[in-house]
């Protein structure tokens, strides 16, 4: 450490804050919470009472099965479409597609979806056209009742995330060369390229996946707005059983709810454990089979599948948003109608009515991603480098913990601070949950900035902070802001987070959004998924604005 | 089964960066190609093994064998590449990733002439090992062997001795071209270094560029 001697004794009083600030605020409060939940599912009356209940067993089967197969199916897909595209022009395009994509919240594309594909919803009326349907065919394509619809939005919106990650690992530069190098000692001992990723390639990277695919199986195994939004209805998945009987009025129900959210964890458990063992005892059989030695037959072109599959999933998203649009303005619209026989603005006046649950989204998800950004650049100014691998431990256990159990023993632990309910416990639940992203997006940044600016500008006789603030973070402004605005799309999306915490006091779009949308009132849903997709767009927007400035100086 | 180069160039858009060669390498001999870092001489190679990707351009014709190989893709040319890293895949042990070279044949077979690589390459009862658990001579054995064991008809060299310490580099030298004589394989050798050439070799110069 060149610097270390410009290290004043503030920072050994920097880092001690850094540490406690991370413990009381973040570790804490996650120690705490799962305990909580424990605690309020440690009743044997709740776990006889969810035993004897016969949904019980139909909900877990649900939940499990849509959340497995989500997960695998768009993690198969990812792979298949990396290993065809990878290298190539079509790879940058999907690369840069998929921000627009993440930024679609899942309740959202869930309602634009759900009327997509609905009996009398636009897939159904442009057949009806072709084939002169009167009335809406007898599909069970919405809430069917075996969490079909549930399973495609997962595979739809996980795709993207996943997709993402690899890009992401696979853009690292000391991956990048390595990836190319080694195709090239592949390809002159006659293998292609494709099956260099599937020899070699995958088996070497795909344990760095581990880490986000564990975050898709948590989240999908305990969603509950798109389980009200798109999932079956009776019995319903788990996760949206337990979340009902969580927000119930009666103890024994609360009990009852603890315990089925335990049993999901234990479900994702399991899980988790039997893909290990798969592993373990599947890297060897692959490994054997991929030393064989087996060249492939030459000349193969397959990658043509692919080509397409990458812009059929922009249409797809495009056509969400284009849905969620028409729906949020048709007036009367009779079924085999393609278009509506009159437009309305009405629910965007009962929009502009309840301007106050946009504002409070706005206000909640700018003060958790301000809030956030504050303490991860705090951590990051006060503490070394080498204490960031500690630090991811702590930053990831929120993404793969199931929400549902998060949440229920966070709600539990503001019970007893009196804070359920409250702005303050509403906002700090919030930065929680938007602090894994911040740290995420905001450390390689940091960590990359070259460390000899400092002793430069204090050889020049100014101070810390005078570096700080008219150096260092005008020249990371640009991650700063992209930071930001990955928070504020996080916040915004939250839905279990604003309803246990907010205590069914307060209303953001997306609880407005979800809660419509799963009481059939499909425009003014329409509306507000709108506008929860229109506000990290927002964020996204002034984030590029803050990048494009920061480059022309 | 000897390499023939007939006026390969290659050109960086209307720059040339390596003038007409023509050059035959016989079985189990050694053409040194010299030049400083930007003269192309990599990129020279990438023609060789069809591996040149655009701005760059490369012409002439490749004969191996007399069969002109210049149209055929990089996995049906049968030309060898080592490069200055090992580049042994860092998650199989050594034996796989001679494994992972060998033609396909009968599993005994194969076995058995990973094993004698393994001895060939002074490592015995090391063949478990990640590459990472290797020194970086060993490492550089294993790499050699592994890329002549997949039985290319001729190996392109790209600086592979620059990264090994003086008294290694002697050794790896003496290694390489013994293995390259006893399989009777021709090769191209790039480098910088004018002891890399084993006696007796033909020497190319690429010119230097400002």
């Amino acid at each position: 450490m060149a610097q270390a001697h410009v290290l004043s004794a503030g920072v050994r009083g920097g880092q001690a804050l850094a540490r406690v600030a991370a413990g009381l605020l973040f570790a804490l409060p996650l120690a705490a919470a799962v305990p909580l939940a424990l605690h309020e599912a440690a009743d044997a009356g709740a776990w006889r009472a969810l035993a004897s209940d016969p949904q019980t067993l139909p909900a877990a089967w649900l939940a499990l099965s849509s959340a497995v197969l989500g997960t695998a199916i768009a993690a198969a897909l990812a792979l298949w479409l990396t290993t065809a595209l990878h290298g190539s022009p079509a790879w940058q395009r999907l690369s840069a597609a998929l921000a627009p994509m993440l930024a679609l919240p899942h309740a959202a594309f869930a309602i634009g979806l759900a009327w997509l594909v609905a009996p009398t919803g636009a897939i159904a009326r442009a057949l009806a056209a072709l084939l002169g349907w009167q009335a809406p065919p007898p599909w069970q394509s919405v809430n069917d009742p075996w969490a079909l619809g549930l399973t495609a939005v997962l595979v739809f919106k996980e795709l993207p995330f996943i997709l993402w990650n690899m890009a992401a690992l696979l853009a690292r530069p000391e991956v990048a060369a390595d990836i190319e190098r080694q195709v090239a000692v592949a390809r002159t001992m006659g293998y292609d390229r494709r099956s260099w990723w599937w020899r070699v390639g995958w088996p070497q990277w795909s344990p760095r996946l581990a880490w986000p695919l564990l975050a898709v199986l948590a989240y999908a195994l305990t969603v509950v707005d798109l389980g009200l939004i798109i999932g079956p209805g009776s019995p319903p998945t788990l996760a949206v059983l337990a979340y009902a009987d969580l927000q119930a009025g009666s103890p024994a129900r609360n009990a009852r709810g603890a315990a089925a959210t335990v049993l999901l964890a234990l479900l994702l458990a399991c899980t988790v454990a039997a893909v290990a063992v798969a592993w373990r005892v599947g890297a060897a059989a692959w490994r054997r089979a991929a030393t064989r030695g087996r060249r492939p037959a030459p000349a193969r072109h397959g990658s043509a599948g692919a080509g397409w599959a990458a812009p059929a999933l922009q249409v797809v998203y495009a056509l969400v948003g284009v849905t969620l649009l028409v729906l949020s303005v048709a007036g009367v619209w009779t079924f085999p109608a393609a278009w509506p026989q009159s437009l309305t603005l009405e629910a965007w006046r009962q929009v502009h009515a309840a301007a106050d649950s946009v504002g409070f989204t706005a206000a909640l998800a700018a003060s958790a991603s301000l809030a956030a950004l504050v303490l991860t650049v705090a951590w990051l100014e006060a503490t070394p480098p080498r204490w960031d691998r500690r630090a991811s431990v702590l930053v990831l256990a929120p993404l793969v913990l199931p929400p549902l159990l998060l949440m229920a023993g966070l709600y539990q632990g503001a019970l007893y601070l009196r804070l359920d309910g409250s702005w303050l416990g509403l906002a700090w639940v919030h930065t929680l949950v938007v602090l894994p992203y911040s740290f995420i997006t905001l450390q390689p940044a940091w960590r990359s900035f070259d460390p000899r600016y400092e002793p430069v500008a204090l050889a020049l006789g100014r101070r810390r902070w005078a570096f700080w603030w008219r150096v260092k973070w005008p020249l990371l402004a640009a991650p700063l802001a992209a930071s930001a605005a990955v928070g504020f799309a996080v916040s915004v999306a939250q839905f279990l987070a604003t309803q246990f915490l907010g205590a069914g006091r307060h209303a953001t779009v997306t609880t407005e959004a979800v809660t419509l949308a799963s009481g059939g009132q499909r425009t003014l849903a329409a509306a507000f998924a709108l506008l929860q997709a229109l506000l990290p767009l927002a964020g996204f927007a002034a984030a590029a604005w803050v990048r494009r400035r920061t480059m022309h100086r | 089964m000897s390499l023939a180069l007939h006026s390969v160039t290659i050109a960086l858009h209307d720059r040339v960066l390596v003038p007409p060669l023509s050059a035959t390498v016989a079985d189990g001999e050694v053409l040194v190609v010299m030049g400083a870092s930007g003269s192309g001489k990599s990129s020279l190679l990438s023609y060789l093994a069809g591996l040149l990707v655009p701005p760059l351009q490369g012409a002439g014709r490749v004969l191996l064998g007399g069969r002109d190989i210049t149209p055929l893709p990089v996995e049906q040319r049968r030309v060898g590449l080592l490069f200055q890293d090992d580049l042994l895949f860092p998650h199989l042990s050594v034996r796989d990733n001679l494994l992972f070279a060998l033609p396909a044949g009968r599993r005994a077979d194969r076995l058995a002439a990973a094993e004698a690589a393994i001895a060939e390459a002074e490592l015995p009862g090391l063949g478990d090992r990640r590459p990472s658990q290797l020194s970086g001579g060993q490492r550089a054995r294993v790499s050699l062997l592994r890329a002549l064991l997949a039985d290319p008809q001729a190996l392109l060299l790209d600086e592979p001795f620059s990264k090994l310490d003086t008294a290694l580099r002697e050794r790896m030298r003496e290694f390489t071209w013994r293995e390259l004589r006893q399989r009777a394989v021709p090769a191209v050798l790039v480098t910088h270094d004018r002891d890399d050439a084993p006696a007796g070799a033909t020497v190319v110069e690429l010119p230097p560029h400002a």
